[in-house]
């Protein structure tokens, strides 16, 4: 119900713009967002422009997800995310229904 | 923005370093039926540290309308020249005597909308029937609805009324604290909520209960990075207000929107499922909008509210009981024939756990 | 004489004007009450709107049943299903299409060989004759591009208000050709295959409906699968299952194979291939692609060992560009489908509940 989708705003005449949602027009109502401009990049949420996504900030979250460890300042090697190879292989996390159960206490 | 995708791994396992750091077992809490349901698609309980858990409150906006607000929704729709508008995520909620689907099904005038200006087109182009907008949903919907209210009023349409049962957040997390009932380390803050009311919102609420609280996005890992914030807060002894979202959500919001929030609504106390009465939970139409104001229009009076006999949404809402410890779940109540809203609801606790997580297992295996 | 010559001009221009007409097929008018009562205004359809454009030897011989001929065959399958999808008309095609392909598809994934079709029309009174038209010239598309003929068919018309345009029934008989495809035979280590990205159908036709002001690149896929899976059951040895996923999309599929074959489905989910328009579309509707309806796909379960051999062949194909393994069967036997998340996670698919999607096919 809260889903806000990011997506590109095409047109924009008054407050009737139009985004491109990867491939899809939608018209919008951009009224809640008045400095939005052609071009920006936009959350949109039951019909409205709700937000201006701010791309420096997204960058800035990229490179804090970039940092290096909490502990010990050692660099860990990720594990590739391929495909079938991950089913069953992951440790650590129990398959749905067991571990992190909701209500319950952990095992 | 497609494309890049950060390494889930590696948060992943700087969350499980942080839980084991704590020792202690600990529990975060969503508040955003959007943060149940993503949390449920991607998985994510099950590839928690085995000390922390993810609790689910009162974040389904379906799930906590009392069913008092259903009701008067279908006495609407039954009555002859109105049409009833109404996101579709309250099509099939049960009320008293049915719902707005089964309504529709005996010839009641119920239309899914999905943009509250949709309402605004349908008063225009059908000037001899009563369009009333069913406006359910928090923050991130209400100013849409503030919209809709606004442009009717500067258009003077005679015909259109909306039926407002929204609820703020806050007013919430913060009963959920002075109810004592559940033990929290933590809050995930509504990503979109906050992309309305501001990531400062939660700043109060944070101090009063010494509370971590992490604003997050709805992708599966930027809830894995809230639950990491979340985590390593706890680890530290911290107990601070971070911003995960920070492309979205603004340390004011979106102050346009709260504007007209302001313009069109005012706060009233207004009864949740499961949490009982909240003072200034609830957003009301203003006096001066009600010409616009379904309540005001049709001299509404707010039928007793009736729960289900069994029915144990009001615990699952404030995160105090699982689905499976509801009798009637799987049983009495499911998706196909639900009792509750929490069944119902798309974004419903026991919906999600029904569909996600419930094995069937086969006679083999018994 | 100038005015004879004018009114032979005229006459000229006329007579050129109606060729072009009937040169075009344009149909005009709409469908009548009559049209459906069997008499001779039934013979006037027939005869200049629905012949001309689904004929053939077999139907224009107008029996009250069509004969065929299946001496050969050790097993004769048949299927039927109606199609009430509205609107009529949906970016990538329309009902006639899906009417054609629906049940082509269906005798296909049952390994067997279509050979002919029994087509149903419910017509509501009213229904632009050139929209008529239209759906036979699809049906005729499709007809000729499979392969397959309807080779006997009926046509009702119901008064106005009744009904909601067209509905299209289409049974079809096939010949069994090959192992029968038995979910018994469904084993750990087998593989499942899609022949390429899901959720189109669905997506398509609900755009069209609940948001026309939308314009979206996002088409149906249907389309006749008849050719393509007779090559791989006839070159690929190893496979096991099929189905088409239709009506509660790939996790309905998929779900009856873990809930019917008893045994437990893994599937990856970010093998499972999804049209960048289609997701972002199902997101902002509020759907999942994966319970969304496809028309022009098709679920294939393989030996682990043909699992090479069957990607090549469909990737050869133009409805099997983008076949792609999206899962595995494997023990134990809890009649589970899983998904695999993209971050490591679980979760169960199960087939949807109820009318998520109305009047989709």
């Amino acid at each position: 119900m809260c889903l806000a989708v990011p997506a590109r705003l095409v047109t924009l005449d008054g407050t009737e713009g139009v985004v491109d949602l990867h491939g899809n027009r939608v018209p919008v109502c951009a009224l809640l967002t008045p400095e939005v401009g052609v071009g920006d990049w936009v959350l949109v949420h039951a019909g409205f422009v709700m937000q201006r996504i701010d791309e420096q900030q997204a960058r800035a979250t990229w490179s804090v997800l970039d940092e290096v460890e909490r502990i010990d300042g050692v660099q860990r090697e990720s594990q590739p995310t391929t495909g079938i190879g991950r089913i069953g292989n992951r440790d650590g996390g129990g398959p749905a229904g067991e571990g992190g159960n909701h209500g319950r206490p952990p095992t | 923005m497609e494309g890049r995708r950060p390494d889930t791994q590696r948060l992943l396992d700087r969350l499980f370093v942080a839980a084991k750091a704590i020792g202690r077992d600990i529990a975060f809490m969503e508040v955003c039926g959007t943060h149940t349901m993503s949390a449920f698609r991607c998985g994510l309980h099950g590839l928690l540290p085995p000390n922390v858990r993810l609790l689910s409150g009162p974040g389904c906006p379906v799930c906590v309308t009392a069913q008092a607000d259903i009701d008067l929704m279908i006495e609407l729709a039954d009555r002859p020249r109105v049409t009833l508008c109404t996101y579709g995520d309250m099509l099939r909620v049960p009320g008293a005597r049915g719902s707005l689907e089964l309504a529709r099904s005996r010839g009641a005038d119920v239309r899914v909308v999905y943009s509250a200006l949709d309402a605004l087109r349908l008063a225009e182009a059908e000037p001899d029937r009563e369009v009333v907008f069913a406006a359910v949903g928090f923050e991130t919907t209400a100013p849409a609805t503030a919209a809709l209210v606004v442009e009717a009023h500067r258009r003077g349409l005679p015909n259109l009324t909306v039926l407002a049962s929204h609820k703020r957040i806050l007013p919430a997390m913060n009963a959920l604290m002075q109810a004592g009932e559940v033990e929290v380390d933590g809050f995930l803050c509504p990503g979109h909520v906050s992309i309305v009311i501001g990531a400062e919102a939660y700043r109060t609420f944070t101090a009063r209960y010494h509370m971590p609280c992490v604003v997050a996005g709805f992708e599966d890992w930027q809830m894995i990075l809230a639950l990491t914030h979340l985590a390593e807060q706890v680890c530290d002894g911290r107990t601070e207000l971070e911003n995960a979202y920070p492309e979205a959500v603004r340390p004011q919001g979106n102050p346009t929107a709260v504007q007209l929030l302001a313009e069109v609504f005012e706060s009233a106390d207004a009864r949740w499922r499961g949490l009982g009465e909240i003072a200034g939970s609830a957003l009301v139409v203003r006096r001066i909008y009600a010409t616009f104001d379904a309540r005001a229009r049709f001299g509404l009076v707010a039928p007793v509210d009736r729960e289900p006999a069994g029915c144990r949404c009001g615990a699952v809402i404030s995160g105090s009981c699982s689905p499976e410890e509801c009798r009637l779940f799987g049983t009495a109540c499911t998706p196909v024939r639900p009792i509750g809203p929490c069944m119902v609801s798309s974004e419903g606790t026991c919906q999600a756990w029904f569909k996600y997580r419930r094995r069937v297992v086969t006679e083999d295996v018994r | 004489m100038k005015t004879n010559g004018t009114i032979a001009t005229a006459d000229r221009l006329m007579a050129e004007d109606e060729g072009q007409h009937a040169a075009a097929g344009r149909a005009r008018g709409r469908v009548m009450l009559a049209h459906g009562g069997g008499g001779q205004l039934t013979d006037e359809l027939l005869q200049t709107i629905v012949l001309p454009r689904i004929g053939n030897a077999e139907l224009c011989r107008m029996l009250d049943s069509a004969i065929l001929d299946v001496r050969e065959a050790g097993r004769v399958a048949l299927t039927i299903d109606g199609y009430v999808v509205q609107p009529w008309q949906f970016p990538g095609g329309d009902i006639g299409r899906i009417a054609m392909c629906g049940t082509i598809n269906d005798l296909a994934v049952c390994g067997a060989e279509p050979v002919g079709i029994a087509l149903g029309l419910i017509v509501t009174e009213g229904f632009p004759m050139g929209d008529l038209a239209a759906v036979l010239d699809s049906i005729h598309a499709i007809a000729s591009e499979a392969g397959v003929n309807v080779l006997t068919g009926d046509t009702k018309v119901v008064g106005c208000g009744q009904g909601d345009g067209v509905y299209v029934t289409t049974a079809g008989v096939g010949i069994c050709r090959g192992p029968a495809l038995t979910v018994e035979n469904v084993q750990p280590d087998d593989v499942l295959i899609v022949t390429g990205a899901v959720g189109d159908h669905g997506l398509a036709v609900m755009l069209a409906r609940e948001m026309p002001e939308v314009q979206s690149v996002v088409r149906s896929d249907v389309a006749p699968l008849n050719h393509m899976l007779r090559k791989l059951m006839v070159d690929v040895p190893g496979v096991v299952w099929m189905r088409d996923p239709t009506r509660s999309g790939l996790a309905g599929v998929t779900a009856d194979l873990a809930a019917q074959s008893g045994w437990h489905v893994a599937l990856d989910e970010e093998r499972i291939p999804v049209n960048v328009a289609t997701r972002h579309a199902a997101e902002m509707l509020g759907l999942d692609p994966l319970e969304v309806a496809n028309e022009g796909k098709a679920v294939i379960v393989v030996r682990p060992e043909a699992e090479e051999r069957a990607l090549a062949l469909l990737r050869d194909e133009p409805y099997g560009r983008a076949a792609v393994t999206i899962g595995r069967v494997t023990a134990p036997r809890d009649g589970v489908c899983e998904l695999h998340t993209a971050i490591g996670g679980r979760r169960i698919l199960q087939k949807p509940y109820g009318e998520q999607l109305p009047r989709i096919c």
